[in-house]
């Protein structure tokens, strides 16, 4: 006879709860209000099975590593950054995004860190909705010139009438040569804002790649060109089917970081656009 | 593989919020309750004991009296919230 939490089980109810539990600390997500990409919560992501017929729902660590990277110490300073021994400063990379004019030729005009998974391995990040940043430079009092620093206000952005959205997602599996750990790592696709998105994010002016029904499946279950791969990338999902409203600024502290609330003096959105 | 497709609700104990969530893995039904104080979620299953008497328990164990205390709420949210 065992014993389950002080209770007198079978065993074969102990086997049963045993099994379970290692499923559980597998699968422990969907249930978080916020995933930052500087968290170490997994992200829920769609990958397609081997032969394509169908997905599988599996786990993967957002920020998209390059296997050169031996170990954890490695990956710390590519995303922080570090000072070498020379005391030159080398600034970290932030790999949670892939922005998609530069999935297959970097921003200097080389080869991008992406190409390969986007042309071999793309993906679909399950999404409930996601935070972003408007910026908002309040009046000088006495000159009547906007201020230097923006106030911030958060947002809480999801798809009109759905529980559940896709975003373009690319992967890259890496393996901690000092302890064999193996991880797939994750970078979504951003593009330009669409009018909702450009009131809202109005810093950077992008948006993640958020796809419908049709281009999700096209994006992760066929294969493509590199220019329907970034063709599929940069389409802007439409306005009109988004949702966008102001959260609490200590939105990552409550039960639920979506609930709205109401900043007074903050111009509304346009949503005429 | 963890499918989740119903929206979270809220109960209350001891006038305190609490967030539930049901998931799936296979055919095992667990639940998921995310405090509004800095407390771990707990999660939350139905099991069997040896008089064949079910019981809820948190996995992984520790967290027997939360189960206890927290779980016959879900199961009234349940009966209650049936259409």
């Amino acid at each position: 006879m065992c014993y389950y939490n002080g209770q007198k089980v079978t065993r074969a109810e102990f086997i049963r709860l045993k099994d379970l539990e290692k499923e559980i600390r597998r699968y422990d997500f969907l249930d978080k209000g916020v995933i930052s990409g500087f968290s170490d919560i997994p992200v829920a992501v769609l990958v397609p099975n081997e032969d394509r017929s169908n997905f599988e729902i599996v786990q993967m660590e957002w920020g998209m590593l390059p296997p050169y990277l031996q170990n954890r110490e490695a990956v710390q300073k590519f995303r922080t950054g570090y000072k070498d021994a020379q005391g030159k400063w080398h600034t970290g990379y932030t790999t949670q995004n892939a922005k998609a004019e530069n999935l297959f030729i970097s921003e200097r005009g080389g080869a991008s860190m992406f190409a390969d998974a986007a042309r071999q391995r793309r993906c679909l990040v399950l999404s409930t909705g996601f935070f972003e940043w408007r910026h908002v430079n309040r009046l000088n009092k006495k000159t009547g010139q906007p201020l230097k620093v923006a106030d911030k206000f958060p947002y809480y952005i999801n798809v009109k009438n759905q529980d559940y959205f896709y975003m373009a997602g690319i992967w890259q599996p890496w393996t901690d040569k000092e302890t064999g750990e193996h991880v797939n790592t994750l970078a979504i696709t951003t593009t330009s804002a669409n009018s909702l998105m450009a009131q809202v994010h109005n810093s950077k002016l992008r948006m993640p790649t958020i796809l419908n029904d049709e281009l999700a499946w096209q994006w992760m279950m066929t294969d493509l060109a590199d220019e329907k791969i970034q063709e599929i990338a940069l389409s802007q999902f439409p306005a009109n089917d988004m949702f966008a409203c102001t959260i609490t600024k200590e939105f990552q502290a409550m039960l639920d970081p979506t609930e709205p609330y109401e900043y007074a003096d903050l111009p509304a959105l346009d949503l005429t656009l | 593989m963890v499918i989740d497709g119903k929206k979270p609700f809220r109960i209350e104990l001891e006038g305190k919020i609490l967030e539930v969530t049901e998931h799936y893995i296979g055919e095992e039904r667990i639940f998921r309750v995310l405090f509004e104080d800095k407390r771990k979620p707990l999660t939350l299953v139905v099991a069997m004991n040896s008089q064949h008497k079910k019981f809820w328990t948190s996995m992984p164990q520790g967290r027997q009296e939360e189960a206890e205390n927290i779980g016959p709420l879900i199961a009234w949210y349940y009966k209650n919230n049936q259409k």
